[in-house]
């Protein structure tokens, strides 16, 4: 009966802070955009994008400009990384050999900047960076990228194989 | 008092600690989704009628063989190249490895089709390439096959190979492909 007495004694005062955050929908600072060697079928957002590329046996087929990575900040540079998500046919499965390699090469004005690369080994995939995010690189201000996506087969793949790939672009904002 | 003094220093890294770690960064992730088909190549090799070529597997590579002698031989019709869809396209061969060619006294290898004759693409005098990369050749949508062909002449009996892209671009774009083909001159 006491320590009721004494717990119920224990009273807490509390007060409340006001936090009014406002989130308005924006376009993202560095953003998708069209590029002249988007495959066709593709679909290209502001912040997302399916590319529907081909790939044929035994051929390296480049597509030059497949999308641009476009910094519309017209004031700051913004750093961006690529980032492997997912892949689906996954590891071990046999399906995997209808490929040799896919390739994302980012490219600007000046050449080559970096890559993610999907290397077939056996049935499985190997990433290069082994990471497989690559390091972080600046876009200067009211500048784009883009990125050149290589595909090949070898001479057994079978056609009306698919391939889907998950990249994401981290931006430090 | 010196004791007062190490104090306010403390206090002075400590607040250093402190602003360092408030600069606090904001990420945000766009997504990409590529999707890869395996589809059929809309271009694809075929044998010639003359010398001897050998085309892989679909039809995108291939290994063509000719005999160089001391005096020249031409070869009008090494391999076709066969347009299997209504598009237009450009091609072009490109070198991009090679061994003994020191013995090649002409070599040339060319495109040619029924109408319009010839496009001179790589260029081998006196063992030595003067012209490693084609300039791009319009083919047209009509024409349906095209003709790779060689002029050849040696000064020894060795091997030599020749490793060549034939690219095929869609015009207006930047999208290409590479087939692999192997010149071999015995």
């Amino acid at each position: 009966m006491a320590s009721i007495l004494v717990g119920t004694a224990n009273a807490a005062i509390f007060y409340s802070l006001t936090m009014q955050p406002q989130v308005t929908v924006s376009t993202p600072i560095i953003k998708f955009e069209r590029a002249p060697d988007e495959p066709s079928g593709s679909t290209v957002n502001d912040a997302w994008c399916c590319l529907a590329a081909k790939s044929y046996p035994n051929v390296t087929l480049t597509y030059e400009q497949a999308v641009y990575i476009n910094n519309t900040d017209s004031v700051n540079s913004h750093s961006f990384s690529l980032r492997y998500v997912s892949i689906t046919p996954t590891n071990g499965s046999a399906d995997v050999a209808n490929w040799n390699s896919i390739k994302f090469l980012v490219y600007n004005s000046s050449g080559y900047v970096f890559s993610l690369d999907f290397i077939v080994s056996g049935n499985n995939w190997t990433l290069s960076p082994s990471s497989g995010q690559t390091s972080y690189y600046s876009i200067p201000k009211s500048t784009g990228l883009w990125i050149r996506l290589e595909t090949l087969s070898p001479a057994t793949a079978s056609e009306g194989k698919v391939c889907n790939i998950q990249i994401a672009v981290d931006v430090e904002q | 008092m010196p004791q007062s003094i190490w104090l306010v220093v403390t206090l002075f890294v400590l607040l250093g600690f402190l602003f360092s770690n408030v600069g606090g960064n904001t990420y945000f992730a766009l997504l990409t989704q590529p999707r890869t088909t395996v589809s059929s190549p809309p271009v694809v090799l075929q044998a010639g009628t003359v010398g001897s070529s050998i085309v892989y597997t679909n039809g995108t590579s291939a290994r063509i063989s000719a005999v160089a002698n001391l005096t020249p031989a031409y070869y009008d019709y090494v391999l076709k190249v066969v347009n299997n869809v209504s598009d237009h396209w450009k091609i072009r061969l490109k070198t991009y490895s090679q061994s003994k060619i020191e013995r090649l006294n002409n070599c040339t290898i060319y495109f040619r089709n029924v109408s319009d004759g010839f496009s001179g693409q790589v260029y081998i005098v006196n063992g030595s390439y003067t012209q490693q990369t084609g300039p791009w050749y319009d083919w047209p949508a009509s024409a349906a096959e095209m003709y790779i062909a060689v002029t050849l002449q040696a000064n020894n009996p060795e091997v030599s190979y020749v490793n060549v892209y034939l690219e095929i671009l869609i015009p207006d774009k930047t999208t290409y492909a590479q087939y692999v083909l192997t010149f071999e001159f015995t």
